[in-house]
């Protein structure tokens, strides 16, 4: 039996893939920054040795906004997808999955759908769709699926981002949940567990091409914070603060991914903000 | 007076035996050419598969004055002859204009010098003046065929929209003598123009439909209803009694989404800006995908048994034509689920899907959890709901057209198209 390989195991996502990966009892090898430097010219070398002919790739290795300067982030993560192309450019390999994000879409665009013409408002945006380039060109589309999740949360979430885990954390440890503007803006969030499952779902039935990753239906932050405070048993205050940027709105027509995957179908917000609290 | 002509149309077609069948009942001796000798046969004897209000009957009426046939060397007998062949489009609405153009050859080389040749498909612009004959014995004429409409349409055209070499010069006397017969205007201008004009009608419709399905899709969101706000649009001399304004589920037949592919085309090649046709081909993409959007927003923690009914495969009412039908999508959406379906014209499509035809709304309907009513056939508005439903298992009725009444819905979850 051929085997998974991981990259970016020990990430938020990562980790609740290989528990599937264990669950399912799959072999794999799970990297991570600790066993392998994918910015390094010689992780090269170590990807080759490890790869076979047969193996499936799942990358969701990337650095993400705020841990480092943004130039710094663009282009590590190319640095990431160029090595990992060459340590495989002579294995024959059986499936590539690359999680993208839904940062490679424009923020002004009215519903998004897999048709959406990409246009990243950000240095973070365009290394994630530069990377898709990149797995297009060297990876034959019959091997090729590519996930864009849009903001994901979950129990181990370490980001810390605007959104729900960061509404949950502020809630629970000091009362009160800060929101930029009056929190007008539609978000959707994908469960950790959702992603997960889609990605082994996508391995396991060979999905090949572009599949956003969301609920299809966005809530406003206020609907979120308010459900959080409606949830947690202590006194909890919504604050406002002047905003940062502009409001922009997203919403995302799932019709591909439910068609594709109709028995992985995400749970809506309501539902996972209820179920983590519930923990 | 001019001699009354004998007309020829090449291409026993959904549009060449309607406006065939037209002419005859117009008075005129009308020569029906096809290579198809079985589809000949099949006409001699009274019979067409297409299905359209009043052409089977007026086709037998009318057997005296129609002459079928599958030689060439008949259609020398004709003074006009039209070219009435359909122009095949694939997925992206790109025309193959191969059939007509052998067509043409055909024609062109078995017809007298003196006969005129009509070219009555949907060309692009700058095609028939590329054609290798006097101009003066060639013409285009936009047809504005509606399936479902056709023989009211091709009886009573609003208007004939006239392509000739030279529009500053009269109307060929005998091409006249036809056209006069339906007591309509008749519009000449360059070939260009009225290839153009075609397209430009198409446009304006796709304009009417995609902008009534965008507002529809808001008053879903906002709990407004376009149902109520179509009557005031109506008033709007502006706007109009009959402008396609009832909300559906996209472009669909593969006409109007030809023409906006025609014009995309042109505009690319030239330089001119047509975001706003392509928009409309984004925007009904999107919409066509409604009835999917609804079903999986339903399809949760399914039973083994899972099975939904799809009333109406045909893209709209009155026609056999699937091209492009938001009912064919949705089923091949559809996870592995029994599918129950049931059309009262088509009685079968290509699919791969479990897909089991029934003889009867009632008997489709039996056992489904989700019910989709997905073209708006007279025989589904007249349908007995209440009894219909009393055998379904489940409680959702996805039905855009609003066939069914609100009244009988109480204890199910009835969604429509443009109703929040």
């Amino acid at each position: 039996m051929n085997k998974v390989i991981v990259f970016g195991a020990s990430g938020f996502v990562g980790q609740t893939f290989v528990r599937i990966l264990d669950k399912e009892n799959c072999e794999y090898i799970a990297h991570s920054s600790k066993t392998i430097d994918l910015t390094s010219p010689d992780s090269v070398e170590k990807i080759a040795t490890t790869t076979k002919d047969g193996d499936a790739i799942i990358m969701l290795s990337a650095l993400t906004p705020g841990k480092d300067e943004s130039d710094r982030i663009a282009v590590n993560n190319l640095l990431m997808i160029r090595n990992i192309i060459s340590g495989i450019k002579d294995r024959n390999i059986a499936r590539f999955i690359y999680i993208s994000s839904d940062a490679v879409y424009p923020l002004t665009s009215d519903i998004i759908d897999e048709e959406t013409i990409p246009k990243p408002m950000n240095l973070y945006g365009y290394s994630h769709l530069i990377r898709e380039k990149f797995l297009e060109e060297y990876i034959s589309p019959e091997k090729l699926a590519i996930l864009r999740p849009c903001a994901i949360y979950g129990k181990n979430d370490t980001h810390n981002a605007y959104g729900i885990m960061r509404f949950i954390r502020s809630a629970q440890e000091s009362g009160d949940i800060s929101l930029f503007g009056g929190g007008e803006e539609y978000r959707d969030h994908i469960h950790v567990d959702d992603l997960a499952d889609i990605i082994f779902a996508s391995y396991k039935q060979k999905t090949t091409g572009i599949f956003n990753v969301a609920t299809g239906k966005s809530f406003r932050f206020i609907e979120i914070a308010e459900l959080i405070k409606s949830s947690i048993d202590k006194e909890i205050t919504i604050s406002f603060k002047p905003r940062a940027v502009p409001i922009f709105h997203r919403h995302v027509n799932m019709c591909k991914l439910w068609a594709n995957f109709p028995s992985h179908k995400p749970r809506l917000i309501d539902a996972g903000i209820m179920e983590l609290l519930e923990r | 007076m001019t001699k009354k002509p004998v007309i020829g149309f090449a291409g026993m077609t959904h549009l060449g035996l309607n406006s065939a069948v037209a002419g005859a009942e117009k008075g005129f001796h009308i020569m029906c050419f096809d290579q198809n000798a079985e589809l000949i046969s099949e006409l001699q004897s009274g019979k067409t598969n297409i299905n359209e209000p009043d052409l089977s009957e007026m086709l037998n009426t009318n057997s005296e004055r129609l002459e079928f046939t599958s030689s060439k060397e008949d259609l020398k007998k004709c003074n006009i002859v039209y070219i009435s062949l359909d122009v095949p489009t694939n997925d992206k609405g790109a025309s193959d204009l191969t059939p007509v153009n052998n067509m043409i050859e055909l024609v062109n080389n078995s017809i007298s010098g003196e006969a005129l040749l009509v070219v009555l498909c949907q060309v692009p612009p700058g095609f028939t003046r590329s054609i290798n004959r006097n101009p003066a014995r060639l013409y285009y004429q936009v047809e504005t065929l509606i399936f479902g409409r056709a023989m009211e349409r091709a009886l009573h055209p609003e208007r004939y929209i006239i392509g000739c070499a030279e529009p500053s010069s009269p109307v060929h006397p005998l091409f006249s003598r036809f056209l006069e017969a339906y007591s309509c205007p008749i519009l000449p201008m360059r070939y260009e123009s009225a290839e153009l004009a075609k397209t430009a009608i198409n446009l304006f419709l796709a304009a009417s439909v995609c902008t009534a399905n965008s507002l529809a899709e808001i008053c879903e969101k906002i709990g407004a209803d376009w149902e109520e706000i179509i009557p005031s649009l109506r008033l709007d001399k502006r706007i109009g009694q009959h402008a396609y304004i009832k909300p559906g589920l996209g472009l669909s037949g593969g006409n109007i989404e030809r023409d906006l592919k025609t014009v995309s085309q042109i505009g690319y090649e030239n330089g001119a800006k047509v975001n706003i046709p392509m928009a409309y081909v984004e925007h009904s993409k999107y919409r066509k995908k409604w009835s999917i959007r609804k079903f999986f927003e339903h399809y949760d923690n399914p039973s083994e048994d899972f099975k939904i009914c799809v009333l109406g495969l045909a893209y709209k009412e009155n026609t056999h034509s699937i091209k492009n039908s938001p009912a064919v999508d949705l089923i091949e959406a559809m996870p592995d689920i029994e599918i129950n379906a049931y059309d009262p014209v088509v009685k079968n499509i290509d699919s791969a899907k479990k897909l089991k035809f029934h003889n009867s709304s009632e008997s489709a309907i039996k056992g489904a959890d989700i019910l989709f009513v997905m073209t708006p056939w007279n025989e589904f508005k007249e349908l007995d709901w209440q009894k219909a439903l009393i055998s379904m298992r489940g409680e959702v009725l996805i039905d855009p057209y609003r066939l069914i009444s609100h009244d009988i819905t109480a204890d199910y979850e009835h969604i429509v198209l443009g109703e929040g």
